[in-house]
């Protein structure tokens, strides 16, 4: 592996190791249109959920939620650009947490994205979610998208198990969830 | 036991001024990569162009990528098809003495899959500057091995310009 000093760096052996941020595990659906993380422990301060995924449609939304909580305690915000327009965006109380329209995705452009959530395993605190995530299919249009937002889950609940879902279409393969915990 | 990860594959403080920035024999063992950096370089106002295993120049098109920016009194959205490289910076640009702060993140990039990659960029020059997100498609299926960024004509990165690829 060679290493040029001032204009290549090339992969090191011997890496230092940061001691905060754990995989936790890896979903890679091939079907269904949902992911489930089950069993999430309560050692960490905070979650990362990083995806890459492919779906069989067009123009469905990354949907959230925690705790198999189907009830009308989420809300969210947003901004986003879609070809070459911005707009923002919110919804209170939908039965899931909708990170908005990202999902205009097929099974050639991946949509990827960062989903963090803030304390987590909190028994006292609502939960706080921020989002970053995007689309581009070499096209101008409206189906290419980049969302910033933010979530509320209103429960004081730790935070054991967090289902994304697309709405609708189903995964395709190529498809990758990872969740990670930050202590 | 969960696995630790968020490795630092490889840093690179520029000792001299440089017009490029290359990482190479990117293993294929991680899940995603990221890329920090806070530049300046030799020119005001100039982009920082992201290139995927060795490819350089202005010849290719297989890139593609969406921002949102902010540039102190509006939001506004940029789109480039069929281009050869990806732009975080679409606004202000790098500049020759305050630095740009950048993170790019690339997802599933020892993948079969086309590649996609979410990019930050801070910008702030006390008067102007520009807050910027966007999201990056490659249209190849090859793993992503090596990434370059890359500047045109004269321009360089200057040194002190610092670049950290970690794996995750």
């Amino acid at each position: 592996m060679s290493l040029t000093p001032g204009i290549i760096a090339s992969s090191l052996t011997g890496h230092l190791v940061t001691s905060n941020f754990f995989k936790i595990a890896t979903v890679t659906p091939t079907s269904g249109t949902s992911v489930t993380f089950s069993s999430i422990p309560n050692t960490y301060k905070s979650l990362q959920v990083r995806f890459s995924f492919l779906t069989a449609l067009n123009g469905y939304q990354v949907l959230t939620s925690f705790n198999g909580d189907s009830s009308s305690d989420y809300a969210a915000h947003w901004i986003y650009a879609y070809g070459s327009q911005v707009a923002g965006g919110g919804v209170n109380q939908p039965s899931m947490e909708s990170f908005g329209f990202v999902a205009g995705t097929s099974t050639t452009y991946p949509t990827t994205g960062i989903i963090d959530v803030i304390d987590y395993a909190s028994t006292s605190k609502y939960k706080t979610v921020r989002t970053f995530n995007g689309m581009n299919n070499n096209t101008n249009a409206s189906s290419t998208e980049l969302v910033l937002a933010s979530g509320l889950w209103q429960s004081t609940a730790a935070i054991t198990s967090l289902t994304i879902a697309t709405g609708g279409t189903a995964f395709a393969t190529g498809s990758t969830f990872t969740l990670y915990g930050i202590s | 036991m969960a696995t630790a990860t968020y490795v630092p594959i490889a840093t690179q403080t520029l000792s001299t001024a440089a017009s490029s920035i290359t990482f190479s024999s990117i293993p294929s063992t991680y899940t995603d990569l990221r890329i920090v950096i806070v530049g300046t370089t030799s020119s005001s106002s100039v982009n920082l162009n992201i290139q995927f295993n060795g490819e350089t120049g202005a010849s290719a098109t297989t890139y593609s990528f969406t921002s949102i920016t902010g540039n102190g009194s509006a939001a506004a959205s940029h789109n480039a098809t069929n281009t050869w490289s990806w732009v975080p910076t679409w606004v202000t640009g790098l500049q020759t003495s305050i630095p740009t702060f950048y993170t790019i993140d690339i997802f599933s990039y020892a993948g079969s899959t086309y590649k996609t990659g979410l990019m930050t960029t801070s910008t702030d020059i006390n008067g102007s500057g520009s807050v910027e997100r966007s999201v990056g498609l490659y249209r190849n299926t090859s793993s992503i091995t090596s990434l370059s960024f890359t500047q045109t004509g004269s321009v360089t990165y200057s040194a002190g310009t610092t670049a950290t690829l970690w794996g995750i």
